[in-house]
């Protein structure tokens, strides 16, 4: 089974890293996970093109039947969503991997570290080739743990463990509404197999059920869908869970670039994608989605316009990139949200590799204004930038233009247009964000010059992994994209990511036209802009910031989730736990366990004279029993 | 001789064993009245061995005495070694489990 080794070669490496890793292998535990990876990703792109020539595969290997004819099954589905999946997933892990080998050289955690790459890229794995729901949220759980793992890498560090938590917890609440999901799912298909619940008789009938929870009546559909959907809120760190992804970025940077990139927030966006029979039936649901997605794109955008943690600005750019692509496939152009997934992968990974590789130069300093000029003390991270952020501008022919401007005209044309104007103002705002990083940090004099001098290129294992991404995020774009909106991707995924009823008016050719320039003129717009404020005119942004100070502050503030969740959610529940602690548990629950041991020990204490410890008046004791237990038998 | 005169003797070899274990303070003497009753009780056996006609009596007997040699190897080896730790044999002074 092919298929199946691509799960198994980072199982291996697991089980030898994680067992053999600490008293063995150390400092070597690199070539044993980035050989099992490099083998994934060969298998990947060998099952890619298999599915390329139309091969495809549902298959269990076994079921586990628990009462009233519930299956669990075990199995893998290999179909086109799965094989591009698969291709990002273990290309952006394997470049990560060997960029982790410079990044990590001095670390304690070496071999631990790789063990962890190892489990995030299998959870990944496990959820995307599973061909059930149940494996689906096995590997999202996996997922979820290895992400608090790994974020919580540097676990002695108090923000860093933190954050772990915050991501875990985060996580879960949304994972509590996937699970009501997968119930629903279980109990009105009476099965977990993709193959059995995406049927359209099946689905069309269960349409209109509906039941009735406290007096209102529920449409089940609207009602499995969105509980579907709140998972994908959690790991795709949507709007209102999306707190825990910026904060994620206490972990090491590798780790970012892959929870950003390729694993972890893709799930979500895959979740709506695989399950696009169902959601695209509930039109309240797809609402939602959509929805949430702009909310999500533009409140990501907004805030990473001022930011100066460099690693918080990619953050959002990724929290609003991910609301695009859940916007796409919540006005059913699911082909467009995958492919926006597929060249995200690409440059958002290169640009968090890039803000490593500063990093690694500036001695982990992160903050933007300490750094500027690093263009010429390190050529190859600062064109590898640049292309990233050309990409992500959405200008052509690099790889997020394709994409970005595919989710825009289908939004346009699917008569979300609400969703559309909110798009197209982000792709602005990206652009001059992204561009304000760069500018701040490769342009301009040094800010810190201690820091500046010490600044060096970094090894070559991670200068080539940067490179490898740059050659992609060019190449990517008009490789699967063109011609716009019939590229290759759209014929590959097709077959599985076009439901037959959804139809998308397709747009003029002239309509077309004037979107794709308007989304290009957005693009240049906010470099123009960029380059104005952080080039030309630098004391703008501080005049500019003064002038709109409430809309500033919202933006530096992240607008204040952090604070509203600690008011609104974390303290009442302090203040709750705090009086279960001491006026429940100490008072009420202790004192009855208390009392028990107090009557005890009153006993004891005075029974205790009875024990003398001398000999002789045990036996006297005994003598005296046994000559009063043979009187009273015998007088009887 | 009765049967009578055995029991009385062997009643009388018993109580002196009882009332030395009770009031004797030094472990060996108090050991050695254990033994003293549990001659009394081999006395007696033997006495109503010969009373019924019957060989088992004495045959406990010699168990008895078997298992009395070891008991003693057995209780002299813990007073020994008492002795070591407290450089005494004197029962007043074992009372660590006091209560």
């Amino acid at each position: 089974m092919l298929e199946l080794w691509i799960l198994l070669f980072p199982l291996i490496a697991i089980v030898i890293n994680g067992f053999f890793g600490k008293k063995y292998i150390k400092r070597n535990a690199h070539y044993v996970s980035i050989t099992a990876v490099l083998l994934s990703l060969l298998l990947s792109i060998v099952v890619f093109i298999k599915v390329h020539f139309g091969y495809s595969i549902d298959k269990t290997f076994y079921e586990l039947v628990i009462a009233n004819n519930i299956k669990i099954p075990f199995g893998i589905l290999i179909d086109p969503l799965t094989a591009i999946m698969l291709v990002v997933v273990t290309f952006i892990s394997s470049v990560v991997h060997i960029y982790s080998i410079g990044y990590m050289a001095h670390d304690e955690g070496f071999h631990r570290f790789f063990t962890y790459l190892s489990i995030f890229t299998l959870s990944m794995l496990i959820l995307i080739t599973g061909n059930n729901f149940l494996l689906l949220f096995v590997g999202w759980e996996l997922v979820g743990l290895s992400s608090y793992l790994l974020i919580g890498f540097w676990f002695h560090k108090r923000s860093a463990s933190d954050a772990g938590k915050k991501a875990f917890i985060t996580n879960r609440i949304g994972d509590f509404g996937f699970y009501i999901g997968v119930l629903l799912v279980l109990v009105t298909f009476k099965s977990l197999n993709y193959s059995d619940v995406f049927n359209i008789e099946l689905i069309e009938e269960v349409k209109h059920v509906t039941f009735s929870f406290f007096g209102m009546n529920i449409n089940l559909l609207n009602f499995m869908t969105l509980a579907l959907f709140c998972g994908a809120i959690g790991k795709s760190a949507q709007f209102p869970l999306h707190v825990w992804l910026p904060d994620a970025m206490e972990g090491p940077t590798p780790v970012s670039a892959l929870i950003h990139a390729a694993t972890m927030v893709t799930a979500g966006v895959y979740l709506v994608a695989r399950c696009n029979p169902l959601f695209s039936e509930s039109v309240v649901t797809s609402n939602v989605v959509v929805i949430v997605g702009a909310a999500t794109a533009f409140l990501g955008a907004t805030i990473g316009l001022t930011q100066f943690d460099l690693k918080r600005i990619l953050a959002y750019s990724t929290v609003s990139q991910l609301g695009y692509m859940i916007m796409a496939t919540g006005t059913g152009a699911y082909i467009a949200g995958i492919f926006h997934l597929f060249t995200h992968a690409f440059f958002k990974g290169l640009l968090f590799l890039c803000a490593g590789s500063v990093m690694h130069a500036m001695q982990n300093n992160i903050d933007v204004r300490e750094m500027g000029g690093l263009r010429k003390k390190m050529p190859i991270t600062f064109w590898t930038y640049l292309i990233a952020c050309i990409a992500i501008s959405g200008i052509p022919p690099l790889a997020g233009f394709w994409s970005k401007d595919e989710i825009l005209a289908m939004s346009f044309a699917s008569g979300h247009r609400f969703a559309w104007f909110i798009g197209t103002i982000v792709a602005f705002m990206t652009a001059f964000y992204m561009f304000r990083s760069l500018f701040l940090v490769f342009y301009g004099k040094p800010r810190n010059e201690h820091l500046y001098n010490h600044a060096h290129e970094s090894p070559s294992s991670m200068t080539t992994s940067l490179v490898i991404l740059a050659f992609m995020a060019i190449i990517v774009g008009p490789l699967f994209g063109y011609p716009l909106e019939n590229g290759y991707i759209h014929r590959f995924l097709g077959p599985v990511l076009v439901p037959g009823h959804l139809h998308i008016p397709h747009l003029s050719e002239g309509l077309s036209l004037f979107l794709m320039m308007l989304s290009i003129f957005m693009g240049i717009a906010g470099i123009a802009l960029a380059y104005i404020y952080y080039m030309v005119k630098t004391d703008l942004p501080a005049k500019t910031a003064g002038l709109f100070k409430p809309l500033y502050k919202l933006s530096y503030n992240k607008w204040y989730f952090d604070e509203i969740y600690k008011s609104v959610i974390i303290d009442p529940i302090v203040t709750i736990s705090k009086f279960m602690w001491k006026g429940i548990d100490v008072n009420v629950i202790d004192f009855i366990v208390n009392s028990f041991g107090k009557v005890a020990m009153f006993l004891g204490s005075m029974f205790r004279t009875i024990q003398t410890g001398r000999i002789q008046t045990y036996i006297f004791t005994m003598i005296v029993g046994v000559i009063v237990m043979l009187t009273v038998f015998y007088s009887f | 001789m009765s049967l009578e005169h055995y029991l009385v003797l062997s009643a009388i070899v018993f109580g002196i064993g009882m009332i030395g274990v009770l009031i004797q303070r030094n472990l060996i003497l108090m050991f050695m009245s254990i033994e003293l009753m549990l001659v009394a009780v081999n006395i007696n056996l033997v006495a109503f061995s010969k009373y019924l006609h019957t060989m088992v009596g004495q045959v406990f007997v010699v168990f008895i005495m078997c298992v009395a040699a070891a008991e003693a190897a057995v209780g002299l080896a813990l007073i020994l070694s008492f002795y070591r730790n407290k450089e005494t044999i004197n029962v007043d002074e074992i009372n660590i489990l006091r209560g």
